[in-house]
């Protein structure tokens, strides 16, 4: 540790969930749900390194935490989706000259059209230099010690739901645990839950596989047995001697409430209003859908306003609005810090997680929140530090240990979000392929050649089935449809890879098509399944 | 000064409800007489989410207002495993998740078995409370039924928080006898509320415990007021605000 922690009164954790799932469509031209990823690199994780890079090269002290979960990772390093991207690029860069065109003496819109254009160009020339592999950023900022990264699930599994069969947990645990060591070159020090789920016991399977520390939502540790001496404000160590650390609500709650929140300020961007439905058909046609179905460019004009009349968006004001945003945040931890040295005695910390992508897809300006709070952290105060929570483990090692209490981020805090009318009837299919992928493991130790192919394929097929954003997506509503093909397919091909593997005869051509499709984990172990 | 003021005003309720809360303890209620509450899963149907999940979701927002026909479900899953069970899950500190399959030929025999009762017999859920016992079948602190229709195969059945079940899917005869035919899991579900349990090395007044509670779901006196009761204070935290996309949809 290189830092003096012990002239603070208390400590911030910033936790950035960075997940998608594994999207990834060669056999069509066009593929609308692969945009999630090129959006996500354009609006998020390009304008994060941008931050990065910037602070390191201003010699700003900063320590992150970065979930990035091995469904993206893989997605971010696939030669295909790569190739994809990059061309996508390139049309929203030839979309921006024309923009520049198009918006040419028109004094509100001109400057924002010359500001998307030179962003995407500055964004291109980020995806070149680390050759279209930005995981690789991130790895350099991890061995520069500013970032740490975790792993999450290796198909971001909601866990509480398949307790029934834990194997499925530990292999979850397990395949992120050795894909992690694969890309970064080490262990991983810590784990998000998916979803924040936690259920009592599933920190055994973390400590199985070496990881320190996991994080909770705020009644997951507030309702630990025993009562916590400190709440959410120190670690506690579960039974296991993992340690789980618990979300601040006011912290987030300045995030993400449309009450209290930032982001829903006039000044910022409006995310509905994008040119991919405001312009004339003909113009904007190579640059929607494929099938000429309208669809976000990225190219958005206008501010929120707070009325439907919506005005031109001003960066200008917007940027100043995100270093004031940042400025009452770092203000409202230090006196909550204060509060809580005095209550506790005990340094306390604060843990505020977010999903990754609420900064800069949603919240067009929170790279420039985050970096705003950063440098005002390390020069305007001095009551607070950024800490890892390894950081923390080191300094105070010493925690009570209680067990937290099942629990999950999502709506109403425990499995409704993921267990409803819209989604319940996946777990018998989800509990029936895990069952059957342990039989398989126990029954097939050892083996090789096509059946071991076909066994490694099967956990992979039941691995991408597990991912909680199928059930998230049926229960919100937008994709469903796709959300249903995709449980079922993979339900299905691991169905008929169970009754080949049982039945001694394998359709190789079959299996190698599917080995294609769902390319995932290449170097997966059926066996970590038993 | 305000920060500080406002906060111990709000330890104070939340005091008293974690005092008048320790003197319900044990929490073992007799479920017997209970009016039974249950939901079938139609009552539950599209999620309402938090902002926090609305937020999450527009990752997902490409903002199609036309769904394109290209996704179509090249496969179908079967409609049962050919297995006699029942699976419990649990939602919450309130309910949980029960599915179920019996093979044909378990019907058949139970129908054999019954003769004519089977026709007037109702298909049932016995719900035991197992909570900190070795349940044998004939041991369980509490039990109640629900009748179900068998062909929703599944079905939501409200519980009390911090207790263990298991539950059996069978056929209730007019004679109040139950006849069990396939045996669930059991699960826990979680405390709504902070435990009673005290570590002595780490203890802590309630007092205090309550000052650090209310920091620690943020101090809007404006939730508390309204919600009163520690357990829903937090149950609502993560879905402590209204709809961000609404809000910004109609801004």
């Amino acid at each position: 540790m290189t830092r003096d922690y012990e002239k603070y009164k208390g400590y911030l954790c910033i936790v950035l969930h960075s997940h998608l799932p594994y999207v990834r469509h060669p056999e069509y031209e066009y593929f609308l749900e692969e945009d999630w990823l090129y959006e996500a690199i354009s609006e998020t994780y390009i304008p994060l390194i941008m931050v990065f890079d910037k602070l390191i090269e201003d010699g700003v002290d900063f320590r992150i935490t970065m979930s990035l979960s091995p469904t993206l990772i893989s997605m971010l390093q696939d030669d295909f989706l790569k190739t994809r991207y990059s061309k996508h690029l390139d049309r929203l860069i030839e979309l921006g000259h024309k923009e520049v065109e198009r918006t040419r003496g028109e004094a509100a819109f001109s400057p924002l059209a010359t500001m998307y254009l030179n962003r995407f160009l500055k964004i291109r020339s980020i995806y070149q230099r680390y050759n279209g592999d930005i995981v690789l950023a991130f790895k350099k900022f991890q061995d520069l010690g500013k970032v740490e990264i975790i792993t999450t699930g290796a198909t971001h599994g909601f866990f509480p739901l398949m307790d029934v069969c834990r194997q499925s947990v530990r292999a979850q645990v397990k395949v992120a645990v050795q894909h992690y060591e694969r890309v970064f070159g080490r262990k991983p020090e810590g784990i998000w839950l998916p979803e924040c789920g936690y259920h009592p016991g599933h920190d055994e399977i973390l400590k199985e596989a070496g990881l320190k520390y996991f994080f909770v939502d705020s009644h997951g540790i507030f309702h630990a047995v025993p009562r916590p001496r400190y709440g959410v404000f120190a670690p506690v160590y579960c039974k296991s001697g993992v340690a789980c650390f618990g979300r601040d609500i006011e912290s987030s709650k300045q995030v993400w409430s449309s009450i209290e929140g930032y982001p829903g300020d006039y000044y910022y961007r409006e995310f509905y209003r994008d040119i991919g439905f405001d312009l004339d058909f003909d113009y904007i046609r190579p640059y929607i859908q494929a099938n000429g179905y309208r669809k976000n460019t990225g190219y958005k004009y206008y501010r929120i306003t707070g009325s439907e009349d919506k005005q031109p968006y001003e960066p200008q004001k917007a940027i100043e609005k995100a270093a004031e945003h940042a400025g009452n945040f770092m203000f409202n931890r230090e006196k909550q810090v204060e509060y809580l040295y005095s209550l506790l005695g005990r340094k306390p910390i604060i843990v505020a997680p977010y999903d990754t992508e609420l900064f800069g897809h949603w919240w067009f300006e929170g790279p420039n929140w985050l970096d705003f709070l950063i440098r005002k952290i390390a020069y305007d105060q001095k009551n607070i530090a950024l800490i890892t929570a390894s950081e923390y483990l080191q300094l105070y090692p010493r925690n009570q240990v209680a067990t937290p209490s099942f629990s999950s981020w999502g709506w109403k805090g425990y499995s409704e979000v993921w267990l409803q009318g819209s989604n319940d009837w996946i777990y018998r299919h989800l509990h029936k392929a895990s069952w059957r992928m342990s039989e398989l493991a126990r029954k097939y130790n050892s083996t090789n050649g096509l059946i071991k192919r076909a066994l490694n394929q099967a956990l992979r097929e039941l691995l991408l089935a597990q991912s909680s954003d199928w059930a998230f997506i049926m229960a919100t509503g937008t994709h469903v449809e796709y959300a249903k093909k995709r449980i079922t397919e993979h339900i299905a091909r691991f169905n008929r890879l169970y009754e080949e593997i049982n039945s001694g005869f394998i359709d190789e051509n079959w299996l190698s098509t599917i080995e294609q499709k769902d390319n995932i984990f290449p170097d997966i172990d059926y066996r970590v399944h038993q | 000064m305000r920060y500080i003021k406002k906060i111990k005003n709000l330890a104070k309720k939340i005091l008293t409800n974690l005092r008048s809360k320790r003197k319900n303890i044990p929490r073992k209620k007799s479920l017997k007489s209970e009016k039974i509450k249950f939901a079938p899963r139609r009552e539950i149907e599209k999620a309402k989410i938090s902002s926090q999940s609305e937020i999450s979701s527009a990752k997902f927002d490409t903002e199609i207002r036309h769904m394109p026909q290209t996704v179509t479900v090249g496969e179908t899953l079967p409609v049962g495993y050919g297995d006699d069970i029942i699976i419990i899950q649990v939602r919450d500190p309130w309910w949980i998740h029960s599915y179920w399959e019996l093979r044909q030929d378990t019907i058949e025999r139970v129908k054999r078995n019954l003769g004519t009762d089977f026709e007037v017999a109702k298909w049932a859920l016995r719900v035991f409370d197992v909570s900190y016992i070795d349940f044998k079948g004939g041991n369980a602190n509490s039990f109640f039924d629900i009748e179900v229709d068998y062909s929703a195969r599944n079905w939501y059945i409200c519980v009390l928080s911090g207790r263990s079940y298991i539950v059996d899917l069978g056929l209730k005869l007019p004679n109040g006898n139950f006849i069990t035919i396939v045996r669930s899991n059991c699960v826990t579900t979680p405390l709504d509320g902070p435990s009673w349990i005290i570590d002595e090395a780490w203890l802590i007044p309630d007092e205090e415990f309550s000052q650090i509670y209310t920091v620690g779901f943020g101090s809007s006196p404006r939730l508390v007021k309204k919600k009163g009761k520690i357990g829903e204070f937090i149950i609502s935290s993560p879905g402590f605000v209204s709809s961000f996309i609404g809000k910004r949809k109609s801004a």
